[in-house]
């Protein structure tokens, strides 16, 4: 048999098994997971539809801002999809046990590698159409499209994220030879110049430091016009955003011209990819899973002399955390996590994100300056910064179980109970969420210049948060592993993965409103109400907690391994 | 099998190459027109049709509007630009108050240069002039009647033409930069003639638009012995436009197509 059929035929009995699989979850787990994605293509449907048609609401430029916001969006995805693409197709085409599987039958490399590919750019970039086609049909219904604008934009869009996919792999293809040659500390170098630069050049494109704070519609069209590659006509997001906005208005020359030239380019990436896996990706895949690897470690020292009692004794951070099962298991989960580049380029993305959060916020109008606008300014940046917070546990934390694998016997054997692990996991999700959690929090209150009241109150609301959503995320990746998995953002996306971040976000809309409540009764001044509020969050986090740490503990002890 | 995935990658390969190539090439023959044609080009970008409506206004009372469309089309003979242009006015006519409509159209080829002309000047009593004009060899010819009375004919040369308004005429264009000077020769309802209106782009501003701050660019426009200076948004829609004497009383004023056609 042809082995890319048979590779095929693999993958589509077991995505059927999943769908078969989905039928024996309980009810509640698929509802919730449904209403949740049904809530977010809602919901993203609805704000674009708000936002185009208040832009839309300026005769003057309205039109054309709304323009330069599609042709922003495609630029935005662009850099996202191959951000994610190159992180995405190094770990699933050179690094996951999959391929090492596929790699000890009779099958081709091209094979194996257009098969992980095609992993790859559709996990990259899923969630992308998941979230683009709303804002799309928002933009359609603003300008009153035909049905043939939904048909080409669901045509250009899937072309796009082909091209973006196609690129983020090649640029992949093209590092993974340097990135081996690198140590660690090269690579962190490398990657914080980039973001660096990056995010000089993301600054100056908003021209920030010209504006007061009411300005932010002119702000938005000054970063548009300036992003000039953006509007560069051999730029591919400017050939999709050009084909989308063609095809709203009824211009369908246009919508083939551009849509054509979009095709033409994503084709042109199979004859070179198949180029590169029939002559370089077998060697290629053999230098980097490290078995022809060169020894970067230096000369061993000689047993007994100081340079090896410190080679054994280990940094000093962990040998201030003592000796015992505690410290040795979070070191190991630390390593894993550091070994990863995957892990790690999503960490610092992760970073970056909150970075730019932050800087955001310098640029709150000044007419939010009444104490209730100032209120309604404060909860909703304790909303962002919790679900910031809810993404990092998700992606992170939830996981963390998943990740031992078919290995988990070998914790299996450890002295230790097996909820031991859980709540290692546990204070060990907890501490670093609460770092980042509260360094958010305080920044972006000092920021808002909240009152001290305000600014106890969300250092406090987000000890709870982070309480609740790491309980969550340990209890819920306890309960929903996913061990034969070793990509942990496939395990944050699987069915529990979903689960989970839908479950935090509903936690997190009662912990805030239960903060909230005093101030929408009793105005902004709400007096010894805010004590209560406290008191059932805490109330609220405790059983939350108890909850989804006895269902994460009660199915781990049940788990045969 | 394997001559078939020479003849695929052969395909793919000359397929991108001619979409590369029409892409680069449509880029160059945008930037080989003069600023005005350019300017035309990225005002229309990938929409058919753009309109703008203007009220006008004197002494801050509004006496009328005037609005101007202009749409792409592709007929069988290649392509075409129609542009329409529609005033309405309360003057005082030799001390009578009248109102004056104008309504016209001028199609353009590709190179902006006209086709054919229709233009209708008319007030409260009835039609005053009917002009018309169609393309004659390498010239543009053009008939003033009064009903089935020709009160006039000439031959104008074969140029790029803009249809005026019977006011300062507004340009298509989008795009504009600080210290650009365009010469374009507008048709002028009015004086049922040609005249060259001088644009020259002043500076970049940001002003109140629509109640809130907007970028736009300050231009000023000559006419006739008239000067207008005018507020563009880099996309080339006109907000306002304010002109000198004699017509130092009138103000015009952005607004919606509803808002502009509908009667009092």
């Amino acid at each position: 048999m042809n082995p890319a059929l048979a590779l095929i035929r693999m993958r589509v009995a077991s995505l059927r098994n999943g769908a078969q699989n989905v039928g024996k979850d309980s009810i509640a787990k698929v509802f919730v997971v449904l209403f949740g994605l049904g809530n977010v293509i809602g919901i993203g449907y609805w704000v674009s539809a708000v936002s185009f048609r208040f832009i839309e609401s300026f005769p003057a430029f309205g039109a054309s801002l709304n323009a330069k916001i599609v042709a922003l969006l495609f630029f935005a995805l662009f850099v996202l999809v191959v951000l994610s693409t190159v992180i995405v197709t190094y770990s699933t085409v050179f690094l996951a046990r999959e391929t090492d599987y596929l790699f000890q039958h009779p099958i081709p490399p091209r094979t194996i590698f257009f098969l992980k590919l095609a992993e790859a750019i559709a996990f990259s970039s899923w969630a992308t159409l998941f979230l683009c086609m709303p804002v799309l049909v928002a933009f359609g219904v603003l300008r009153k499209a035909g049905p043939l604008y939904y048909l080409q934009c669901a045509g250009i869009l899937s072309a796009f994220l082909m091209f973006a996919g196609f690129t983020g792999a090649t640029i992949s293809l093209l590092l993974a030879p340097v990135l081996r040659r690198l140590t660690p500390l090269q690579f962190l170098g490398l990657g914080a110049m980039a973001l660096v630069l990056l995010g000089w050049t993301f600054l100056y494109s908003f021209g920030l430091w010209g504006f007061k704070g009411d300005n932010n519609l002119l702000l938005l069209d000054r970063f548009t016009s300036r992003l000039t590659a953006m509007h560069s006509p051999y730029f591919p997001s400017q050939w999709a955003s050009a084909a989308v906005l063609a095809a709203a208005a009824g211009n369908h020359r246009e919508v083939l011209f551009h849509g054509s030239t979009l095709l033409a380019n994503t084709l042109l990436f199979l004859p070179m990819l198949a180029w590169y896996s029939d002559r370089l990706y077998g060697r290629q895949w053999v230098s980097l899973r490290g078995f022809s690897a060169p020894d970067r470690k230096g000369p061993i020292p000689v047993v007994g002399t100081p340079a090896a009692r410190a080679a054994q004794r280990g940094p000093l951070a962990w040998r201030a955390l003592g000796k015992g099962p505690l410290p040795a298991i979070t070191l190991k989960d630390v390593l894993l996590f550091a070994r990863d580049p995957a892990q790690v380029s999503q960490s610092i993305l992760f970073l970056v994100l909150m970075v730019i959060y932050s800087l955001s916020l310098l640029n709150i109008p000044d007419y939010f300056s009444s104490p209730t606008l100032r209120l309604v300014i404060y909860f909703a940046n304790l909303g962002a910064v919790c679900m910031i917070l809810s993404s990092f546990t998700s992606r992170f934390l939830f996981p963390l179980i998943s990740l031992e694998g078919r290995a988990f016997w070998i914790l299996g054997l450890a002295p230790l109970p097996r909820t031991y692990l859980l709540h290692q996991k546990a204070f060990f999700g907890l501490g670093v969420s609460l770092f980042l959690g509260i360094v958010l929090v305080t920044v972006s209150n000092a920021v808002l210049n909240s009152t001290p009241g305000l600014f106890l109150g969300a250092i406090y609301t987000m000890f709870l948060a982070a309480v609740c959503l790491t309980a969550l995320s340990t209890g819920l990746g306890s309960a929903y592993p996913v061990l034969d998995e070793d990509n942990p953002a496939r395990i944050a996306v699987g069915l529990g993965g979903t689960l989970n971040f839908f479950a935090s976000a509903l936690s997190l809309a009662v912990l805030i409103t239960l903060q909230a409540f005093p101030y929408l009764i009793f105005g902004v001044d709400p007096g010894p109400w805010v004590g209560v509020s406290h008191l059932l969050s805490l109330a609220f986090t405790g059983l939350l907690s108890a909850f989804a740490f006895g269902l994460g503990a009660r199915a781990l002890a049940r788990r045969e391994f | 099998m394997k001559r078939l995935g020479t003849l695929i990658t052969t395909a793919i390969v000359l397929y991108a190459g001619a979409m590369n190539w029409m892409v680069y090439e449509r880029q160059r023959s945008v930037s080989s027109l003069d600023r005005y044609r350019a300017g035309v080009t990225t005002f229309l970008g990938n929409e058919l049709h753009r309109e703008q409506w203007m009220g006008i206004y004197r002494n801050h009372k509004r006496v009328g509007y005037t609005g101007y469309t202009i749409e792409k089309m592709f007929p069988v003979e290649g392509v075409e630009i129609q542009t329409t242009m529609e005033s309405r006015m309360d003057i005082d006519l030799f001390g009578k108050p009248q109102t004056l409509d104008i309504n016209g159209s001028l199609v353009l080829d590709e190179t902006m240069r006209p086709l054919t002309l229709y233009m209708d000047v008319s007030g409260s009593t009835g039609s005053f002039i009917t002009i018309s004009g169609k393309r004659e060899g390498e010239h543009f010819g053009v008939e003033v009647r009064r009903g089935n009375l020709r009160l006039l004919r000439v031959e104008l040369p074969l140029i790029e033409l803009h249809l005026g308004n019977g006011l300062v005429p507004n340009l298509p264009v989008s795009g504009y930069k600080v210290g650009d000077v365009f010469e374009v020769p507008c048709f002028d309802p009015l004086f049922m003639g040609r005249a060259v209106a001088r644009v020259e782009v002043l500076s970049r501003e940001v002003k109140e638009v629509d109640g809130v701050q907007a970028e736009v660019l300050i231009l000023e426009t000559r006419f006739r012995d008239i000067t207008a200076r005018s507020w563009v948004t880099p996309g080339g829609e006109l907000i306002r436009q304010e002109f000198g004497p004699p017509l130092d009383d009138l103000l015009l004023r952005r607004e919606t197509r509803k808002r502009s056609t509908q009667r009092p």
